[in-house]
């Protein structure tokens, strides 16, 4: 292969370099989810992977985890800076987690390795993402809903080489092994994610091989030109303007106040500033992101409503300006407690994205999403199998918003991760557990011409003597917001709070579920930590569907017929919100009265089902 | 006249090839598929072929009919019955996304809607205890519940019966007695594996096919009698082994994927360590063979969140074929497939309405095909419509000539096709450069010689009948019974004589049922066992020891656990605990009808094939060089060519490249060695 010259990019080279790089990616998280010990991380999926170049600038990643990917860019950029390039070398490998210098939430662990040609120029950085069980802190498992500080969310560990020259550095490993409860474990995932950077390392050297250097270093630049140019051609497609929405977190865990997400997107020619001036001040408890998290959730809702064929690199970033006041819940200032916003905040950023642009690109958007990861970790004791400690992390998926021509997708999981659920066979192997239900929730999707997605109800005994439960949710006491005359989610009104999502306790077998305010008096219904649970208690978690979008009196009747019959949609509701009557036993339409009641309806306003 | 058929049929083409026991020559024809009634393909070529049924002594039959049933959602009405609790299981899914960014993509719906889910109270926990007993009243509800509604089939698949199928067996014979007639599908029958949702599945799947395959194989095997063919008719299977119809009702996901797994199973015969290349119409498929044996997965996903798990032949399949489309992106990039413009309307140079350019217009550009000689000349082609596709939908936007655009589709789709093949080989500890390439399928032998020089591969065989080779494979299967037993345990705590008592078991098993259908000879036993460090959540398929296993056996299958998992993943974990998760047996009946070819004549003077000579791409830098062009039919036994050539033959056409040699075996197999030093290093 010819040594490219500048400005002489052979496309066909481009798109070959391209595509393997992002395969390349892909082959790194497979590697890593294979050898991985924790159910998280091995059927989770909770971890990213991509690729940097020599200026520690990402140009292909792989379809993982949205909220890693674009913080993780911040991460790779700050280890570089602080352990400076000069002092990095072949077989150093770096590690780091603190939120504060790109990181998401403290376990998250960003590790790399840097490439370097042979004669000592740094060329490539594999580097990945992922999510540790357990960290220290207060609560096993992390995310204490009542953290005030990130000290108490775990340890931190700066930009470090836990590999020096292909030796392990075992000081750094002893210090982060004697702060976390499950030592053995969480050792095994670090094999996992330093044997898929080895992989990487390896391709990468092929790669220096084949094409040399120079081009290759020539074509990740372009690479990263080409993301830009196709960026900025999709930003002008939108019209010049500013653009505002905002929306609201139900409480920071210590406060009730409602905390808000606000955004100003300014479409300037080829250029997206998106601005949260207005957001909350930072908050009391774990619900702050950092600038890393409101920057990849920024890019994160750019991606999903320009072009998903689009690479995803350094190249896109460029064309998209983040603006988040310091000291806001946007961009928290440390030493605040940041668990809940890489997984709740974030989910809000998108949210509130999505509802700006509905004002310039209805047809691209989606109605709000069920709006939480529904976090929920925990540990103990396991005597059955020796007195082993145990620690989990699980979180549910949900319904989405609906679209302007589709139905939003049932059961997914929020904008912010692309993990996958645990298998119950899985955890049960794993944990003192009997999963006692995992359904579809009827009625939970809103109301529309494209209905919301619909959530779930999963339902966990626990069988241990002792168990200690936290939780991080959100959506609770808040609806997600439909779109152009779709309605958000019916709330179920017969609780006294958890509307919308939701999560219950049932301290044993003959009581009944009840909200954690009602059981500890505590003021959040959606963030705790450290709850003891004694054998036989029972946790519910639901998560409840998405916002719908278009006039539900627009839905075509057999779509609510056909949701009727699967039970996604009560017979009830058919007739107020979507104005279908529909026989309960034969489960036909009844057309002359649906056409009546429907007329009857629209004359009435749209506003049905508001109350 | 003794004859024995393979019989391929695949989405776009229907693939017969005939071997005359007695003089091992061979023949074939290729007619289009007729989907979704595929019967009428089948029977066509039997037709073509002026096949006398009477003469034929053996029959194997790859059919795509399942896949499409799946692919197509035109399968049964099936009903399920899980665990109470859980029977959205299979609607929820895994929760993740098959794009990270795309809010406009679609979830795949389930198989079986959620109106036809039941659950049904009972339960076991992890270790397969009854926690909760079946509730024998609510199974009775729910069959006669799906009895009204016209449920075809009952899926059945609770929690970790895996670990025990009392309740799975009680529920099917509940069903039975209650419902007779309908067909049933028993997780712990087709996957006694973890993970629930895959499982469901599978067992979904395997439910949703099996009227459609039972339907079809009944009928073609009334109509194979009607016409006098004595011995029933065998299935490949998609591990590449073959069965019985019999069992390929009981059991019709296996025919999945059966087609492509003949391909593999033919290569067996070129060689101990192979690489597979097919290039078709819409893909470019790979996949490995080691100490003969063609690598198997249970990890393949019909489509995305569609997976099944059964054993399959581990064909890796990248939307790089002969139809496949390229196209210029939002950002002026060139890219290749993953549309393809198929059979219908075809490449543009087919002259059937296509207007998109695709690798086949490329090729034809370049030289590399032959305009008045493709499929023999059975069908025209034209140059000028692939020139005009290319000007048209490339060449201006790109503002570069035809030719240099064809070249860089031809560069593009090499690159994705040597991604493909470092996926099956480096990225699984293999190294290609120790393999011989087996090219195949109509496009295969076009790209073999480059992806070989590409990979520093010294070695590649282009058989004899490259375009129909998959229905030859067929006829080279084992009849194989597959065995899997949950035994989850540490290698310190597995108890020896329960090791041996389940291997035993399913090895009995595994005899007793080839004897059912009479396959009594030479008869092979594989035992394996799925391992992984503990709390790995995924496992290596290792090999056990022959024999009876001792606490010395049990040594050597750590050892070799660890070698596959260097092999597979770069490293070992000596001081990890190691632990069994599934035990596997296989019971195999070698087939005694191997084929035999027949020897090509060795008299003849290699200029008698030489038809003429054109300028073709070659793949390097250089630009167009003049190669001779020989025709495949006229090459003699000996005859040597060295590169650059063309080999044309009806079904294909063999590009030799520059530095390589080819020379025709015995049989008529074009055997190509390449000079060391060339190409680069993996």
């Amino acid at each position: 292969m010819r040594v490219q010259k500048q400005g002489d990019v052979d496309i066909f080279t481009l798109e070959v370099i391209r595509s393997g790089l992002i395969q390349l990616s892909r082959e790194m998280g497979i590697a890593m989810s294979r050898t991985a010990y924790s159910v998280i991380f091995s059927e989770g999926y909770d971890f990213s992977c991509a690729i940097f170049d020599g200026k520690a600038e990402m140009v292909a990643q792989a379809e993982f985890n949205p909220v890693h990917l674009g913080a993780m860019a911040f991460a790779v950029e700050w280890c570089l800076k602080e352990i400076g390039i000069r002092n990095l070398e072949p077989g150093d490998v770096l590690l780091h987690n603190d939120p504060f210098r790109g990181g998401t939430h403290i376990t998250d662990f960003t590790i790399m390795m840097p490439v370097f040609s042979d004669k000592g120029e740094l060329i490539a950085i594999p580097a990945n993402r992922g999510h540790l069980l357990d960290v220290g802190g207060k609560t096993p498992g992390g995310f204490a809903g009542d953290a005030t500080e990130v000290y108490q969310e775990g340890i931190t560990i700066p930009p470090v080489k836990v590999q020096s020259r292909g030796k392990k550095v075992t000081d750094i490993w002893k210090i982060i092994l004697s702060n976390v409860r499950i030592p053995g474990p969480i050792y095994a995932d670090f094999q996992a994610m330093l044997g898929s950077l080895e992989i990487g390392k390896r391709r990468i050297k092929e790669y220096i091989e084949k094409y040399g250097t120079d081009t290759l270093k020539f074509y990740m630049e372009e690479i990263k030109n080409y993301s830009e140019k196709r960026m900025r051609q999709e930003i002008s497609k939108l019209p010049n303007g500013t653009y505002e929405a905002e929306d609201f977190l139900d409480d920071d865990g210590i406060t009730p106040d409602p905390i808000k997400i606000k955004v100003a997107i300014t479409i300037k020619d080829n250029m997206l500033i998106a601005d949260y001036t207005g957001s909350s001040k930072q908050v009391e408890g774990p619900l702050n992101a950092t600038y890393g998290v409101t920057a990849s959730q920024t890019y994160n809702g750019v991606f999903n409503i320009t072009d998903p064929l689009l690479p995803s690199n350094h190249g896109c970033f460029r064309a998209i300006k983040v603006i988040a006041p310091a000291g806001s819940v946007v961009n928290a200032d440390h030493p605040a407690a940041t668990f809940g916003g890489n997984v709740e905040t974030s989910s809000r950023i998108v949210d509130v994205m999505m509802a700006a642009m509905s004002k310039i690109i209805p047809e691209k958007v989606a109605a709000g999403c069920y709006g939480t990861c529904h976090n929920f970790t925990g540990g103990g004791v396991d005597p059955e199998k020796g007195g082993e400690p145990f620690c989990w992390y699980i979180f549910r998926e949900g319904g989405w918003g609906g679209r302007a021509t589709k139905d939003g997708n049932d059961a997914l999981m929020d904008y912010v991760g692309n993990d996958k659920n645990q298998p119950v066979e899985i955890l049960e192997n794993r944990y003192p557990w009997l999963v006692e239900k995992y359904e579809l929730v009827e009625d939970s999707g809103g109301p529309g011409k494209y209905r919301g997605g619909i959530g779930t109800n999963y339902v966990i005994k626990f069988l241990n003597p002792k168990t200690l439960i936290n939780i991080i949710t959100d959506k609770c006491n808040q609806s997600p917001f439909g779109l152009l005359g779709g309605l958000p989610p019916i709330p179920r009104k017969e609780k006294k709070c958890g509307h919308w999502n939701d999560i219950r306790i049932k301290m044993n077998e003959t009581s009944e579920f009840k909200h954690i305010t009602e059981l500890f008096g505590t003021i959040s219904a959606s963030k705790a930590a450290s709850i003891p649970l004694p054998k036989g208690a029972s946790v519910e978690l639901v998560t409840y569907g998405g916002g719908g979008y278009g006039d539900p009196l627009e839905r075509n009747p057999k779509r609510v017929q056909s949701d009727v019959k699967n039970g996604f949609v009560s017979l009830e509701n058919a007739r107020i919100y979507y104005g279908v009557v529909i026989d309960s036993k034969t489960l036909e339409i009844n057309i002359p009265a649906t056409e009546e009641l429907r007329s009857q309806l629209f004359k009435g306003g749209k506003s049905i089902g508001k109350e | 006249m003794a004859q024995v058929i393979g019989i391929d049929i695949g989405g776009t083409f229907t693939d017969l090839v005939v071997i005359n026991t007695e003089t091992g020559e061979i023949t074939s024809v290729k007619v289009d598929s007729t989907p979704p009634r595929f019967a009428a393909g089948f029977f066509h070529a039997l037709e073509k072929a002026d096949i006398d049924l009477k003469n034929v002594s053996y029959l194997v039959h790859g059919t795509t009919v399942a896949t499409n049933a799946v692919v197509e959602r035109k399968g049964a009405k099936v009903g399920l019955i899980t665990t109470k609790g859980f029977k959205d299981v299979i609607e929820i899914m895994r929760g993740n996304r098959e794009f990270h960014y795309d809010l406009q993509w679609e979830k795949p719906k389930p198989l079986i809607p959620r109106f036809l889910r039941l659950g049904v109270s009972e339960r076991l926990n992890s270790k397969g205890e009854v926690v909760i007993p079946l509730n024998k009243d609510e199974v009775k509800e729910a069959v006669s519940y799906f009895k009204k509604r016209g449920v075809e089939v009952i899926a059945i698949c609770t929690l970790h019966s895996f670990m025990n199928p009392v309740h799975e067996l009680k529920i099917e014979e509940i069903i039975k007695e209650e419902f007779p007639g309908v067909f049933t599908s028993v997780s712990a029958k087709i996957l006694p594996e973890i993970r629930e949702f895959e499982r469901s599945c599978t067992v979904a799947m395997n439910a949703y096919v099996k009227p459609v395959v039972i339907k079809y194989i009944d009928s073609l095997r009334r109509r194979l009698k009607e016409k006098g063919l004595q011995r029933d008719l065998m299935i490949m299977k998609s591990n590449g082994s073959v069965m019985t119809p019999k069992m390929a009702c009981e059991i019709p996901i296996a025919t999945i994927g059966s087609g492509p797994a003949g391909g593999v199973v033919g290569g067996t015969l070129l060689g101990e360590e192979v690489i597979t290349c097919d290039l078709g119409g819409t893909s470019f498929d790979v996949s490995l063979i080691t100490k003969r044996k063609p690598k198997l997965t249970t990890e393949k996903d019909i489509t995305w969140g569609m997976p099944l798990r059964i054993p399959q032949v581990d064909v890796l399949s990248v939307g790089k074929g002969g139809g496949s489309i390229a196209w210029i992106d939002a950002g002026g990039l060139l890219r290749i497939g993953p549309k393809s413009a198929g059979a219908y309307p075809g490449p543009a140079c087919y002259g059937r309405g296509g207007k998109e350019p695709t690798l086949t217009d490329a090729c034809l550009v370049l030289g590399i095909l032959n305009e008045k000689y493709f499929l023999g000349g059975e069908m025209p082609i034209s140059k000028d419509l692939a020139i005009k596709a290319i000007e048209k939908k490339l060449s201006k936007k790109l503002n570069m000539s035809v030719k240099d655009i064809a070249v860089g589709i031809y560069k593009i789709a090499v690159a994705g096709m040597v991604e493909a093949i470092k996926l099956v080989s480096v990225k699984r500890g293999f190294d290609p450069r120790e393999f011989t390439m087996v090219a195949y399928g109509g496009g295969g032998p076009i790209f073999a010689g480059i992806l070989a020089k590409e990979l520093s591969i010294s070695n590649i065989i282009f058989p004899r009948n490259p375009g129909v080779f998959s229905a030859l494979g067929l006829l080279l299967g084992d009849v194989q019974f597959d065995y899997t037993r949950s035994y989850p345990t540490t290698i310190e705590n597995v108890d020896l004589d329960k090791l041996n008592s389940i291997l035993n078991e399913l090895e009995d098993k595994g005899r007793e049922n080839l004897k059912e259908e009479s396959f009594e000879k030479h008869i092979e036993i594989l035992r394996s066992a799925d391992m992984r460090y503990m709390g790995q959540n995924f496992e290596v398929n290792t090999l056990i020891p022959e024999g009876k296993i001792t606490q010395e056996k049990l040594v050597t299958l750590v050892e070799r656990f660890h070698q596959e998992h260097e092999k597979w993943y770069g490293y070992r974990m000596k001081d990890e605990r190691v632990e069994i998760v599934i035990l596997r047996v296989s019971a195999n009946s070698k087939q005694v009808i191997k084929p035999t070819f027949r020897k090509v004549s060795s008299t003849g003077n290699l200029r008698e094939a030489l038809k003429g000579k054109r300028l073709a791409y070659f793949g390097g830098i250089k630009d167009f060089v003049e190669s001779p062009v020989y025709q495949r039919d006229m090459l003699k036994a000996g005859h040597i060519i060295e590169g650059q050539a063309i080999i044309e033959q009806t079904d294909t056409t063999i590009i030799i490249y520059p530095e390589q040699v080819a020379k025709i075996d015995e049989v008529g197999n074009i055997v190509v060695t390449i000079n060391k030093k060339i190409g680069s290093k993996i």
